[in-house]
């Protein structure tokens, strides 16, 4: 039976009735969506990602018969996504392991020396401030800005309200402010040795 | 610096591709799992706010049960025995109605339970309990510093209200005086050059022998610390007390006179036995009433 055209309550109705195939294509219509939220959530961590990605849809399948398919089913699913992700970063804090290790943090450091493209600079610096961040901010600044959900959507995953998110939000970007006013300091001097190096190139080639 | 907004909605990371074969893997971890579909059905939205009503009535209930166990300890008078430092933190212990204190808790937790699961508070668990507690100590404690309970027990008493259960505190709970055989509390009612007479709150003279220096006038309340003798009891440390607080004690326990039931009786004499084995002395008229 193709299930490719038909609704998502009516895709939960064939999977309750026994339809596994119904279920993959569920899966297929959220997965990409939700391991993206996990991805930039989860520190970039692919394997992570994937994993709780995959614990999801088997909370989802497990739980078919308590979604309200009156409310909006992906953000019902982004709501067992967060929780899943909010376990695995207690457990992760608990056995003290860092999902960025030195090595990386050294890599993107060497890469950062070889950009010359303002904007990347940028992104990388962000990058490595939301690596600084509380996990509830940093999850609120991947959903507004990366997954660019609503403050209403957020809301819901999170079980929160609308004023609140925005107010996370805020407080987010101030903390995100203060870290990178410290992270600032490397970049100018990145950015005079650029300089520099290029000042003395063109000395040379005059 | 570029305007944060800008720069965030740029700084997107690029998301690696998932695994073709990713749905089929969840389908094949479900049978290996041998995962199930949970029968339980979706909570209604009657049955939240039923919840949610039914919590707030319960943590209510918690907040009024609190204000009767810290009116009790109140009444009691054993936060004066705090007053001499750490010595007497067991005997005060002793005092604690733990009888009103255990439901209470449980109420609370049950209630922070029923408002968790009701979804109509949008915070994390944690949050929900933590703030249910708060809302019952802190409302309970502020209720208990009004009068309410003072006006409502001199209701029940006087005007012989029964109202199920709180007839029962106010008449047979939150109606004695903590006796102490190291700590005097009372109202100064004659002074001389060796010795000053105090009424307690149980309406009897004590003969008190206060430290050297230690000046006294008549209808101040002070509260002792020191050792009975054979004429009186020899004070170490004397104290003035608040007259509001203590002076509740006098109103409260003269309101009390002869109107003890059977059941009040047996719980002073539960407490007259925490006191005995905790070195405490009994109250003198308990003690004949109970032999009676």
């Amino acid at each position: 039976m193709n299930h490719l055209s038909n609704s998502d309550a009516e895709l939960i109705q064939a999977t309750i009735n026994d339809d596994q195939e119904a279920f993959k294509i569920f899966v297929e219509r959220y997965q990409k969506p939700i391991y993206s939220y996990l991805y930039r959530f989860l520190y970039q961590n692919r394997e992570a990602a994937e994993d709780i990605t995959q614990s999801v849809f088997l909370k989802v399948y497990q739980n078919l018969n308590t979604i309200d398919t009156a409310k909006s089913i992906k953000s019902w699913i982004y709501r067992i996504a967060h929780n899943e992700a909010a376990n695995y970063l207690r457990s992760v804090s608990r056995k003290k392991e860092s999902l960025f290790d030195d090595e990386q943090w050294s890599k993107m450091a060497d890469q950062k020396e070889h950009q010359e493209d303002n904007s990347e600079q940028y992104s990388e610096l962000i990058q490595k401030a939301l690596e600084k961040i509380k996990p509830k901010y940093r999850e609120v600044i991947v959903l507004y800005y990366f997954e660019e959900k609503s403050y209403e959507e957020i809301a819901t995953i999170l079980n929160s309200s609308a004023n609140s998110v925005g107010t996370q939000i805020r407080r987010a970007k101030q903390h995100l402010k203060k870290i990178l006013d410290k992270l600032a300091p490397d970049l100018a001097a990145i950015f005079i040795v650029l300089i520099s190096l290029l000042s003395i190139e063109r000395g040379r080639t005059l | 610096m570029k305007n944060i907004d800008e720069i965030l909605k740029k700084s997107k990371p690029e998301v690696p591709e998932l695994p073709i074969s990713f749905s089929s893997d969840v389908l094949l971890k479900i049978k290996e799992q041998g995962l199930t579909i949970s029968s339980q059905k979706m909570t209604s939205p009657i049955v939240n706010w039923f919840s949610f009503i039914i919590g707030l009535g319960l943590l209510m209930v918690a907040l009024l049960t609190t204000n009767n166990a810290i009116y009790e300890v109140q009444m009691s008078g054993s936060l004066e025995l705090l007053s001499f430092g750490t010595q007497y933190v067991s005997d005060f212990a002793k005092y604690l109605p733990l009888d009103i204190i255990i439901p209470s808790l449980l109420i609370t937790a049950i209630s922070s339970w029923l408002l968790v699961r009701s979804h109509m508070i949008k915070r994390g668990v944690a949050l929900i309990v933590a703030g249910s507690f708060l809302v019952t100590s802190v409302g309970g404690s502020a209720l208990a510093s009004t009068s309410i309970n003072s006006k409502i027990q001199a209701s029940v008493i006087k005007e012989k209200i029964e109202i199920p259960i709180i007839s029962w505190f106010y008449k047979e709970r939150a109606r004695y005086h903590m006796k102490h055989n190291s700590v005097q509390v009372g109202q100064v009612i004659e002074q001389n050059k060796h010795f000053v007479l105090i009424k307690d709150p149980y309406g009897q003279t004590q003969k008190i022998y206060l430290p050297g220096g230690m000046k006294v006038t008549p209808g101040q309340y002070i509260r002792m610390n020191g050792q009975v003798i054979e004429n009186g009891f020899k004070a170490t440390i004397m104290q003035h007390c608040n007259p509001t607080s203590t002076g509740k004690y006098f109103m409260h326990m003269g309101m009390m006179s002869n109107e003890m039931n059977g059941n009040m009786m047996k719980h002073h004499r539960q407490m007259q036995n925490k006191m005995m084995n905790g070195k405490m002395m009994g109250n003198r008229d308990m003690m004949r009433n109970n032999k009676q």
